[in-house]
Order: structure tokens, then sequence, then C-alpha cells
């Protein structure tokens, strides 16, 4: 295996795993139930739901392309791809001092995934979810968990 | 000579749904909805609605996959497994269990539970005293629950009220039962419905196509029945598990 082939394909594993974690945020599902789909057509439009073009935002590309380039991730098609085999062979920059743990979200701010280390507490008779300083209420939002700050 | 009927068919179908859809690009809405489902098409799903009607108990073992396009373009595909149990008039029960979610789904004639046992946490509401409007009430508070649309054809016959379009393609095999192959498309989906043909008209696949989303996202479902499933005593009533907090629905309705 040459060189340039390993490290092309040490490119790829490295975009991948930085691609896979951003993932996990949640993609875009197909819907799953045709008499979901014609009930949130009813609730939200009143039964005269109007297509929704590809292009929502009105930039010339189509919406999950666009969001793709803004992640700034590669997909192995790329002609990026390339650049990044050669950034691999790179000695990697010294790794940088830690951050300080980012502040909680304001009140009333809704999450759909609580931050990791999370505990539980019970407050006037009311079960919440501890995450650092921030205390979170779990709702069901149809049959999603939701995650919403108190306080 | 079942092939080349088969393949005229679908192309009648693909020269139908597409009228359907230069219609609604050209017209509005309207003008599309005027094209509607063909009778033989209304004719298979009123015929399944009518068998679905008639049975007192059953269960589903369905295998269902969707897809997750992801921020980068891929598209991931999800597995999930549920399975159903009804008796009528007033008891429900779903068990899903997949790589998006666990829950389950519990209506004993008064209140109906989600309950997600990774969470730990369930919520419960008041439900109407039957399955059809607890159906009703679940699609209107926004509840994702798998076989959904089977319920919502077995006890209202609605599932198509939101078609443009909608044909019999034609027959075909599916795990070795002969079913009748169903196309329809509506504003933000396209779906396939294959239902078994003969004394038994009972669904056995479910395509469901997202439109207009980066990657046309589907969700493919199939469908095992049993019309003579064994029931225990306690399947349709909730009883939180130690350690599990009930919480409320966002909002006031799930």
């Amino acid at each position: 295996m040459s060189a340039r082939l390993a490290s092309s394909l040490l490119a790829a594993g490295i975009a991948l795993a930085l691609a896979f974690p951003a993932a996990a945020a949640g993609g875009r599902l197909a819907t799953a139930s045709v008499a979901g789909a014609n009930a949130a057509a009813q609730a939200r439009l009143g039964g005269n739901r109007p297509v929704r073009p590809p292009d929502a935002n009105g930039d010339g590309r189509r919406d999950g392309r666009y969001l793709g380039a803004a992640y700034g991730y590669y997909w192995y098609e790329d002609a990026a791809w390339a650049e990044d085999a050669v950034r691999a062979e790179e000695p990697p920059p010294p790794p940088e001092p830690a951050a300080p743990p980012p502040p909680p979200p304001a009140v009333g701010t809704t999450l759909l995934e609580l931050p990791s280390g999370c505990g539980t507490v019970e407050r006037n008779g009311k079960f919440l979810r501890r995450c650092g300083g921030a205390f979170y209420e779990e709702r069901f939002e149809g049959d999603r968990l939701v995650y919403t700050v108190v306080q | 000579m079942r092939a080349i009927d088969r393949c005229r068919r679908v192309m009648l179908a693909c020269a139908v749904l597409l009228a359907a859809s230069a219609s609604a690009a050209a017209e509005g809405p309207d003008a599309s909805r005027a094209m509607g489902v063909s009778a033989e098409a209304r004719a298979v799903l009123d015929g399944m609605a009518k068998y679905l009607q008639g049975l007192q108990r059953f269960s589903i073992d369905a295998q269902e996959s969707r897809d997750e396009v992801l921020s980068f373009g891929y598209k991931l595909q999800n597995q999930q497994h549920a399975v159903l149990l009804v008796q009528r008039p007033d008891r429900l029960r779903v068990d899903v269990d997949g790589e998006l979610k666990v829950r389950s789904y519990v209506y004993d004639g008064d209140v109906l539970t989600v309950f997600a046992p990774r969470a730990e946490v369930y919520a419960q509401f008041d439900a109407p005293d039957t399955i059809a409007g607890t159906v009703d009430e679940l699609l209107a508070r926004g509840v994702e629950m798998p076989l959904l649309d089977v319920l919502v054809q077995g006890f209202r016959g609605t599932l198509a009220d939101g078609a443009r379009a909608g044909i019999l393609v034609g027959e075909t095999t599916l795990d070795g039962v002969v079913v009748q192959h169903l196309a329809f498309r509506q504003a933000t989906i396209d779906w396939q419905l294959w239902v078994a043909k003969g004394e038994r008209p009972l669904p056995r696949k479910l395509l469901v196509t997202t439109r207009y989303e980066y990657g046309e996202p589907q969700y493919e479902a199939t469908f095992d029945w049993d019309l003579a499933p064994t029931i225990a005593a306690d399947a349709f009533r909730f009883v939180p598990p130690a350690g599990t907090h009930r919480i409320e629905f966002a909002g006031g309705k799930p």
C-alpha cells in the first residue's frame, strides 16, 4: 500500500469520524405514517398545505446539500476530500487548553437531547433532570421526549 | 403475458401519478384532487377496511425501516420492530423496539399511556372510550405510533383521504402470498400498499416516500398477521415499573 493511499484512507476515516458524531444530533427522518401526514396537514394549514419547495431558504441549492456544506464535512466523492488527504499527512497541531464549560441554556429553552452527566431530582413534587447548574423538565411532545430548562 | 400486463399497468400508474403532479403544479391542489383514486384502488381499500372491521382481535408483528438523511447527505436506514395487539372495542397495545426509539403504548379503555423504558418515564391522558376515538386523539396529538395507518383504515376507512391520485398497479407475490399493489400520491408523500388478494384482504406491506426532502427518505413496514393471538390477561394494563417517573405532555397534549 503506497503512503499516498494510506493517507487517503486515513483522511476518509477522519472525515467519517467527524461526520457521524454530527449525525447523532439527528437527521431528517422519513415520514412514517400516511394518516400522520394527513393529520399534520390538517392541523397546520387547515388541510390545504402547500408543497414545500426543495429550496425553502432560496439560496439556489437544495436544503440538505446546503446543510451538508455548512457543517464543513466532506463525503468521499467530494473533490475536497483529496485536499483532506494532503492535510492528514501534516503533524497534528498541539492540543489547545480546555475551554471552560459552556453556560447553561436560558430558561425556557427546549432541547431534544440532554447534555451528558445528568442526574435526577424532585422539586415541589415534580421530577426534573439536573445537568450541571441547569434543571430540565422532561415532557413528551408527540411520542418524543423534549427537555425544557426551568431554572 | 402477466409480466406485460403488469408493465403496462406500471406505465399507466406512472402516467396518472405524473399527471396528478403536473396538474397540481399548474392549477393548484383543488384541480389535482379531481384526479382522485381509481375505482379499482378504492375497491381494494374498502375491501380491506371491511374485513378489518370484522376482526374482533388480532395482532401484527411488524418489521420496519426508516431512513434518516444525515447532515452531510448520507442516508442511514434505522430498523424497528413493533408488535400491535387489538381487542375490540376498547383495548390496544403497541410495543416498539428500535434504534430511534423504544416505546410502549397501552390503552385500557380509559387511559392511554406512552412509556419510554430507557428514559424510565411515562405520560398518560384520559382517552376516548373506543379504539377509533383513541386513534383520532393520537393523530391529533402528533403521536407517531407505528401501525397507526392500519388502525386508521381498519377503524375509520380514511387512509386515502389525502390522496390526489391512487391506482391499482397490479398483482404480485409477497412472501408467497398473492397481493394487490396500490400506489398513491399526495402533497408531501407518495405511498404504496400491498394488500393480500382473496378471502383475507390484509395489508402486508406499506412504503412511504417523503417528497421534497433531500434524499427522499423512505419508511417501509412489512406485516405478519395473527388472527387468533394469545393475549395475556394484563396485556392492556399499564403498571409503572419501579423507579419510573410520570411526566406530562408538552403544551398539555402529547
